[in-house]
């Protein structure tokens, strides 16, 4: 909880990684409708972590993600930070150059980040670029669980 | 005296006082009477029973095939109820089943907060053989609780996972197979009883936010309601647009009451009355209670744009819904977190809303925006009445987190935790009464929240309230176009701003307006400036409604003094006279408390006008041919007659 409303969360970007997965019911169902030909067994869901120094106390509030100009409709947690998912390897190539943004639900602005980021410094998304499909990890192992 | 008396053999079922008050034995109930029961009192229309009793004990309620009309203008097209020497009407059955009496109903309500008179037990239920054991803790104890469901009542696993994530906290379980946990208190009898829903919000996962509404729960059951909590923590935490997810999680727990109402042998088998459902949720529940009337009338959800519909219709595991659905309610909510794939939602239910002003996290109360999309007018049918009513509570010094009881402060509240749950008990002790066990005469309190202040059973504290009726009729609600000279169709009349500063705009600007609505800003700092809506002959026709109403609220801009009431008056006039009355005598316009971050919010509080007191006055209400907002009283307390005042939807209404 802040003091003031100008006094943001401090959002610090550690790293970003994009992982393969086994998809789950759901992510299957969607991967199937998006690419009706996919190979079930191949079918993967892209997890993009963005690992984060630390995590405010969780509230009623919100802090949109916006990679780009584009806000990311549903993100989770995760043990070190937090993650969005993609269904195919070209949303993962869409965001090369991106950079990654907190906002405010309802305002305009990015709330500054301690460190600046784009998606091409995650080492895990050139891993992406170079050798997609990755090895298609349980989602619990791709969680760090 | 000469009280005209209906009595059932040696039950006075209704009582018709000289003042115009009337009293019943019991309560009454609207849009209850389908057929009269073998013995009980019924008033026909040939066939058709307009009005008559149940009998439930010694007590006898009066249940209408439509409507209760106070402090009416009186149709004159039905049977009429006169004085005992026949000079004056007193009521008047309409014939299509409303009910007309010419004041107010007086029976003595008591507090809603106060317990009543059943025994209950207390339930878990939860899915089988899970166990938190492998967590760490303290979510191992927190937890712990739902491993161990009450005799008979595991439930079931559900497949979330085509709307969210569990958040990743070593929960045991993913979001395909999410638990249907949650707590209970049933009462004693055999039903069949109300059932109402809480679910909370979204709040750090390593606290068991379910326990916190128990103190609703037991109120609610000691009156006869069935009242769980939901366990949605699995998406508390860093989750977001999760919304969704939480409105299936609720709504899958209303089924789980349908299965269980269904089966036989269960102990809760023919106990639970599934035609009378309320949901409540708060914060991100509160935003997923309107997520949930959506679904409630769906088939199938797309949930995010690009997805593929996802059956909710029994196939896939969810749903099918179709609950009635009595009331959805929400406590401090966020709103569009999560967006439809067919926009922001607009309830279509009977909506209740309370927030703080002191909320120090969801702190630009978005309810406010649900509140204000819900039940809009159809610019195509614009008499149409709506589909519901909504309510809106504003409590000065009420914070986010007191509305559970689990949770401790995040921020500064002016008002205690007892307070505001004093509050809520008030608030959701009366909704429940009136709309889940028909006591009627209880939804006054959410028409007119001074019944609750002039009671003492909320005292000192400040109150905002909004009601809007679904009869009702836009005199101007300023949505068709930015001129504040618009009167809206199918009233036919004129706006005269010619002596006050007056504009329109949308009530959104980032500070002080956080609404979805378009208004009138009226400045004056002059006594005797004014704004007049004029009315041709015939312009406005009132009908069976019975009140006109208008939202008004106080800004912290320069020509209002802090912390004093705003006033001024109202100004009726037909064509021969007028009559004026001042607004502070109907309701308080107070100055916007500064809220947690040292913000202000200008939230309108209604104000309603018997047309009966205009029609007791000398005036034709068939024949309003002005209404003025006429200032020239000072603010309260001072000598200074200036101000700036935001007005909405100016109507006609029930």
């Amino acid at each position: 909880m802040t003091d003031s409303k100008s006094d943001y969360p401090s959002f610090e970007v550690t790293k970003v990684e994009v992982v393969a997965s086994e998809p789950n019911a759901g992510e299957l169902r969607k991967i199937l409708f998006l690419a009706p030909d996919t190979d079930e067994r191949a079918a993967t869901t892209y997890l993009v972590k963005i690992y984060l120094k630390t995590l405010p106390e969780p509230a009623g509030a919100n802090y949109e993600l916006w990679i780009g100009d584009q806000k990311v409709r549903k993100y989770t947690q995760f043990k070190g930070g937090i993650y969005f998912k993609l269904y195919d390897i070209e949303s993962v190539n869409l965001l090369e150059g991106a950079p990654i943004c907190f906002r405010r639900e309802g305002e305009d602005n990015c709330i500054p980040l301690k460190n600046k980021y784009v998606i091409h410094d995650c080492p895990g998304y050139l891993k992406a670029l170079e050798f997609a499909p990755l090895r298609r990890q349980s989602r619990r192992e791709a969680l760090d669980e | 005296m000469s009280n005209l008396i209906l009595r059932k053999g040696a039950q006075t079922v209704m009582t018709l006082c000289d003042t115009g008050d009337a009293s019943f034995g019991g309560f009454y109930e609207e849009q209850t009477l389908s057929a009269a029961a073998s013995g009980e009192l019924c008033i026909r229309q040939g066939a058709s029973c307009l009005m008559g009793t149940r009998s439930t004990g010694s007590q006898s309620n009066v249940q209408l095939k439509r409507r209760l009309f106070d402090e009416a203008v009186f149709p004159n097209q039905g049977l009429c109820f006169r004085s005992a020497n026949g000079t004056r009407q007193q009521a008047e059955l309409h014939t299509p089943g409303d009910l007309y009496i010419r004041r107010a109903v007086t029976n003595v309500l008591t507090d809603p907060s106060a317990p009543g008179s059943f025994g209950f037990s207390s339930i878990v239920y939860a899915a089988p053989n899970l166990s938190y054991a492998g967590m760490a803790n303290p979510y191992k104890t927190q937890y712990a609780v739902f491993q161990t469901p009450t005799a008979n009542y595991a439930t079931r696993i559900i497949d979330l996972s085509d709307f969210g994530s569990v958040t990743s906290v070593g929960w045991p379980f993913d979001e395909n197979a999410v638990p249907i946990n949650g707590l209970l208190r049933l009462p004693n009898g055999s039903g069949p009883f109300p059932l109402a829903l809480f679910v909370h919000g979204n709040h750090k996962s390593s606290e068991n936010s379910t326990p916190g509404y128990v103190y609703l729960m037991e109120l609610l059951a000691s009156h006869g309601i069935i009242a769980g909590s939901v366990d949605c923590n699995f998406l508390n935490g860093w989750n977001s647009g999760e919304n969704d997810a939480r409105a299936i999680v609720h709504l899958e727990h209303v089924r789980q009451f349908r299965i269980w109402n269904q089966q036989a042998g269960h102990p809760l088998f023919g106990k639970v009355n599934m035609e009378k459902i309320m949901i409540i949720g708060h914060s991100r529940g509160g935003e997923a209670v309107g997520h949930a009337c959506l679904f409630n009338t769906l088939s199938s959800v797309t949930p995010d744009p690009g997805d593929p519909p996802v059956p909710i219709d029994g196939s896939l595991g969810l749903g099918p819904y179709g609950f009635a659905l009595n009331v959805a309610a929400a406590i401090s909510p966020t709103d569009n977190q999560y967006q439809p794939v067919s926009g922001p939602v607009k309830i279509g239910e009977n909506y209740f809303v309370v927030h703080g002003s002191r909320d120090g996290d969801v702190s630009d109360f978005s309810g406010y925006k649900t509140y204000d999309r819900a039940h809009p007018v159809d610019p195509a049918d614009p008499g149409q009445s709506a589909h519901g009513w909504k309510s809106l509570l504003w409590v000065y010094g009420a914070n986010h987190n007191y509305f559970n009881s689990v949770w401790a402060s995040e921020g500064t509240p002016t008002i205690t935790r007892a307070q505001q749950e004093g509050v809520a008990k008030v608030y959701f002790g009366a909704l429940a009464r009136g709309k889940l066990l028909a006591q009627s005469q209880y939804l006054n309190l959410i028409k007119n929240h001074t019944l609750a202040t002039n009671s003492a059973w909320i005292a000192g504290i400040t109150l905002v309230s909004q009601y809007q009726d679904r009869e009702r009729l836009f005199i101007c609600h300023y949505e068709e176009d930015a001129n504040p000279s618009t009167v809206s169709p199918p009233v036919n009349g004129s706006v005269n701003v010619s002596n006050v500063s007056a504009s329109e705009l949308f009530f959104s600007n980032g500070s002080f307006l956080r609404q979805e609505t378009h208004g009138l800003k009226l400045n004056w700092n002059l006594a005797g400036q004014s704004y007049t809506i004029n009315f041709q002959q015939g312009g406005l026709t009132p009908g069976f409604l019975q009140y006109l109403v208008f939202r008004a609220g106080q800004s912290n801009e320069a020509y209002n003094i802090s912390p004093m009431d705003q006033n001024f008056s109202i100004r009726v006039a037909d064509g021969n006279s007028n009559f004026t009355v001042v607004a502070n005598s109907l309701a308080k316009f107070p100055y916007p408390e500064q809220g947690r971050y040292n913000d202000y919010k200008m939230v309108m509080q209604r104000l309603r006008l018997p047309l009966q007191t205009l029609s007791d006055n000398g005036i034709d209400v068939n024949d309003i041919r002005s209404i003025t907002f006429l200032f020239d009283q000072p603010i309260v307390g001072t000598a200074s007659v200036q101000g700036t005042l935001y007005f909405d939807e100016i109507q006609l209404s029930k």
